[in-house]
């Protein structure tokens, strides 16, 4: 989401009965959980599934974006998202659409919320009546899962090869 | 006599003109009463925006407890905070009273939830007194004076203060 002037397409999901949405773009695929083996040797907070003999590096989205986390049958569905030349596997729980959203219809999040959500990806909410989108940018979240990742945990950050 | 009558003229001219100043030049101030756990508080009207009704709070993970999240409303979001939990005050559930005031001071406007809006007044400052010193520590670095309504003592919460503690408390 590294373009925000322009219109995107939002793949829109449900964390907790919340909605986020995500640049579609910067999904490569998105995979059913049930047909992958997920490891549990990196750290509690990043797994890791192989694929071509390639370690992916996988995280919840609920603790990517700061939400109390979902309990293991929440996730449903796999993303597969192309960060700074890496494969990242995000673990959602309900993907409901993907939608084309106009940037007239996107707003920043007010001034003293944005302080407060510094370096966490959410940086916005598609506006209108009822309960709005909030808006996820992943390579910025990643940053603090790897940060997180690095000085708490001793996870392997760094050997993930998958192009 | 002329010059007698003249002198007492300009005595009662500027008698009349300073009474009639003093009337004019006294300064009075707008507050906003509202209702937070079954207690009135002011708020001072000039950071008052607008008064909306309750609409959906879109909550924002990340953001401490005390920020409901956020609400569109005229054609803006605004962020939307439950000030009870600034305050320490105990909580209480959302009614039909209920209101969301929009608040502006500096670069930060903000909604404050609060359980109902009682009246918009408007007092002369000599009617504004000190805060009591016996108050809650939780409370007391808001309060900056205290005004009576209806035959009750109010304080006055100073929003443009809260705002720049949320700002300090974020930047350390």
């Amino acid at each position: 989401m590294t373009d925000h002037s322009s219109g995107l397409d939002l793949l829109v999901f449900r964390e907790r009965g919340h909605r986020f949405g995500l640049d579609a773009a910067q999904v490569e695929e998105m995979l059913r959980l049930q047909e992958l083996e997920l490891q549990r040797d990196r750290s509690d907070r990043i797994r890791s599934f192989y694929r071509d003999g390639v370690e992916i590096p996988v995280v919840e989205m609920t603790a990517v974006i700061g939400m109390e986390r979902a309990t293991e049958d929440e996730y449903s569905k796999l993303v597969l998202v192309n960060v700074k030349q890496s494969t990242w596997g995000f673990l959602i729980s309900e993907p409901e659409e993907i939608v084309p959203v106009e940037v007239e219809d996107i707003e920043l999040l007010p001034a003293l919320i944005r302080r407060m959500v510094k370096g966490s990806g959410i940086w916005g909410v598609v506006k209108g009546e009822g309960e709005m989108v909030v808006l996820v940018d992943l390579m910025e979240a990643i940053g603090k899962v790897v940060t997180q990742g690095k000085s708490g945990e001793g996870t392997r950050d760094g050997d993930n090869t998958a192009h | 006599m002329d010059e007698k009558r003249r002198s007492i003229e300009k005595i009662i001219g500027e008698r009349e003109g300073l009474e009639l100043g003093v009337e004019l030049k006294e300064e009075s101030v707008q507050f906003v009463v509202v209702t937070l756990a079954d207690q009135w508080y002011a708020f001072w009207g000039n950071v008052v925006a607008s008064i909306a009704t309750v609409q959906t709070i879109t909550p924002i993970p990340g953001t401490p407890d005390f920020m409901l999240g956020v609400m569109y409303y005229q054609g803006r979001v605004e962020s939307v905070m439950d000030i009870k939990k600034v305050l320490g005050l105990e909580d209480t559930t959302i009614t039909k009273k209920s209101r969301v005031v929009i608040a502006s001071s500096g670069e930060v406007q903000s909604g404050i939830q609060v359980d109902s809006v009682e009246d918009v007044v408007e007092l002369p400052t000599r009617e504004i007194f000190e805060p009591l010193h016996t108050m809650e520590a939780g409370k007391k670095e808001y309060v900056t004076g205290e005004i009576d309504f209806r035959g009750q003592n109010v304080v006055i919460l100073d929003l443009a203060r809260v705002f720049e503690r949320l700002l300090e408390h974020e930047s350390d």
